[in-house]
């Protein structure tokens, strides 16, 4: 027969062991889901601790200046070390000194740009190192999930301005300069063209850029000597020599021209950099010399030549005299007479071109015009082809001038001269004498 | 009667929390204090069972006095053991719902010569509810392992013996219709659990991490 009392025991027994099977079960069972989650949390963690050791080496390593500020109160709340060298502080105070004193406008505008888009990209603020010397910074920033906090990196773009500063300082002296200096490409297109160019072409800037330089500069005469020119630049990359060129309005000038390839550093692109200086009137001015020169050597043989002949009429004439006495008829009286004037004449015209020839001033005197014509017109009548004969119109009384006869003669004789190149097929020369009324125009010219 | 050696030895266990939340009191969380004070005072509690018992005295009605204090204790251990807000109402609710049913009990159904054996299981229950949803609570807001929280052994002492007695307390009258010796044999049960409980108890008060 069996106790009820030890059933009761079993019953007890297994039932609080089944009891705590399962609580024991369900605390295991959920212990163990913890540790998944907290073991799949810890490497959740562990990543981002990695990533933040990565982006914390990436922030205390990097080159560039890069610190966390609150926007309204521009406190600085972390820096790295190269935002501190950049601006030549040791500490977080003295970095914080250095920013508070960025001008207000920068700060402004690095508010308002915040505030209004969310970033500033690129920004560049001229301020002062801790030492108080110059420095020129690159400001970016982004503005944080925290409305009121930013990030911002910062370089030190100095020396970029400086060379900047420079370039624009060279660049103003190519535009003092009087030559004028282009860049074209390799295919003659304008790519930089400066004041001088502007001044000597009349072509400005905006026209010319972009646009081919032979056919602009080049006529089609001279289209010849361009191609060549360009022939020889990418051949030896350095040509020089003389081109006609034609400027906007047409006219025609004469350049000294210098091109030399240059190459881009950056992209191996090569370029040709004239440098043109006009020579127009040099040239001019240099043909005028030559002549002058050539009329120095004219004049010193003819002086020669005139002394050689005065040598020559001087006996003559000092012979009429002894010959007059000897010569009893009318008829040789009168070509002796004529023997001596023209012996005189030829005295006196020599003794004109020695004169002038030696460039002796002359006395200013009151003259006759019609006399002076008439001794001119002398001389130039025996010079005349016998084409060409010359019409005197010298009755009318002129008044008198006050002037220098040599000069005078001198400029009598060239317009006459001229009037005779003039005519190579012959003609009249007329030459007239009359009183003029002038008004202060004409005086002006003749001044 | 003479006390087995068991429920000797289960005497001298709850000493042992309270030794060492005493010592710790000062570094312990708020939680593992309010522990203490529960461990001392079930000292108390079983050193005047024993003396009651000794002088021929029925010590039920300690039992059932200690019973609410036991419940409130530990809902306040959980409460302060969790961050969750949501899990700190429900606890407040479970135990002033608890009061409220040991209060009615008390007023309408007691019978101090009798042991309690409805309440302890219906205190039982909530003590394991509460537990568990405490556990709950620890595994989805905390990120540090569980095992070296003091929570969690508070929670498995708890939910241990409460578990492992719900059946022992509930036919203890039972068993001592049967006769006394039954009653021992499965009071051994209780001891055994307690001692654990205890120990389990000391092991949370040691832990380093007391968040």
């Amino acid at each position: 027969m069996q106790v009820p009392g030890i059933d009761i025991l079993w019953v007890l027994v297994a039932g609080s062991f089944a009891l705590l099977t399962f609580a024991v079960g369900y605390i295991i069972m959920m212990a163990h889901s913890h540790q998944r989650i907290a073991q799949a949390q810890q490497a959740k963690f562990d990543e981002v601790r990695k990533s933040e050791e990565k982006y914390r080496s990436l922030f205390d390593n990097s080159l560039a200046g890069i610190m966390k500020f609150s926007v309204d109160t521009w406190r600085v709340l972390d820096s790295n070390e190269a935002i501190k060298t950049l601006f030549g502080c040791s500490s977080q105070e003295e970095l914080q000194s250095c920013i508070s004193n960025l001008s207000v406008s920068s700060r402004e505008f690095i508010q308002q740009s915040l505030a209004k888009d969310g970033f500033v990209a690129q920004y560049e603020i001229q301020t002062t190192r801790r030492d108080g010397e110059g420095l020129w910074i690159l400001f970016s920033a982004k503005i944080t999930e925290d409305h009121h906090l930013a990030q911002a990196v910062v370089v030190d773009i100095t020396k970029r301005k400086q060379f900047e500063e420079k370039i624009r300082e060279q660049s103003a002296l190519l535009d003092q300069t009087q030559d004028a200096i282009m860049v074209v490409d390799d295919q003659g297109t304008v790519t930089f063209w400066n004041a001088g160019a502007e001044l000597m072409y009349g072509w400005t800037k905006d026209v010319i850029v972009g646009r081919a330089i032979g056919e602009l500069l080049y006529s089609n005469s001279g289209m010849e000597d361009f191609q060549a020119a360009m022939e020889d630049i990418r051949q030896f990359n350095e040509w020089h020599g003389e081109h006609h060129q034609k400027r906007s309005d047409g006219k025609e000038i004469l350049v000294e021209s210098h091109w030399r390839t240059v190459e881009k550093a950056s992209s191996g692109e090569r370029f040709i950099l004239i440098v043109n200086s006009d020579i127009t009137e040099k040239k001019r001015l240099e043909s005028q010399f030559i002549r002058a020169q050539k009329m120095e050597s004219i004049a010193l043989l003819t002086g020669g030549m005139a002394h050689d002949l005065q040598n020559v009429l001087a006996p003559v004439a000092m012979s009429i005299p002894l010959l007059r006495s000897k010569v009893s008829d009318e008829s040789g009286r009168a070509i002796l007479k004529a023997v001596e004037e023209s012996a005189h004449s030829g005295l006196e015209l020599v003794k004109n071109i020695l004169t002038y020839g030696r460039g002796i001033a002359g006395e200013r005197v009151t003259l006759n015009l019609g006399h002076i014509l008439d001794q001119v017109l002398s001389i130039v009548q025996q010079g005349l082809p016998e084409t060409m004969r010359i019409e005197r119109k010298l009755q009318c009384p002129s008044w008198s001038v006050s002037g220098d006869r040599n000069q005078l003669r001198q400029v009598f004789l060239n317009l006459c001269v001229n009037a005779r190149d003039a005519m190579p097929a012959g003609g009249v020369l007329t030459v007239e004498i009359a009183n003029v009324e002038s008004d202060e125009s004409l005086l002006y010219i003749a001044s | 009667m003479a006390i087995p050696v068991f429920g000797q030895v289960h005497l001298v266990s709850f000493l042992v929390p309270a030794i060492a939340g005493i010592k710790r009191f000062a570094v312990v969380s708020r939680a593992m204090r309010v522990l203490t004070v529960l461990c001392v005072l079930a000292c108390i509690d079983i050193v005047a069972q024993y003396l009651v018992a000794l002088w021929g005295m029925k010590n039920y009605f300690l039992s059932d006095y200690y019973r609410v204090i036991e419940v409130s204790l530990l809902c306040a251990v959980f409460h302060f053991s969790t961050v969750s807000k949501g899990t700190r109402i429900v606890l407040r609710l479970l135990g002033i719902l608890f009061v409220v049913i040991w209060a009615v009990d008390m007023i309408s159904f007691h019978d101090p010569n009798r042991i309690n054996s409805g309440m302890a299981m219906i205190s039982r229950t909530f003590l394991i509810v509460m537990a568990l949803v405490t556990l709950q609570s620890a595994i989805k807001d905390e990120k540090s392992n569980l095992l070296e929280r003091p929570v969690f052994w508070v929670v498995m002492g708890v939910v241990l013996y409460s578990a492992g007695t719900l059946l022992v307390v509930g036919l203890s009258n039972q068993l001592l219709e049967l006769g006394v010796p039954y009653f021992v044999v499965a009071w051994h049960i209780n001891w055994s659990l307690l001692i654990i409980a205890n120990l389990l108890y000391t092991k949370g008060m040691l832990c380093k991490s007391q968040a």
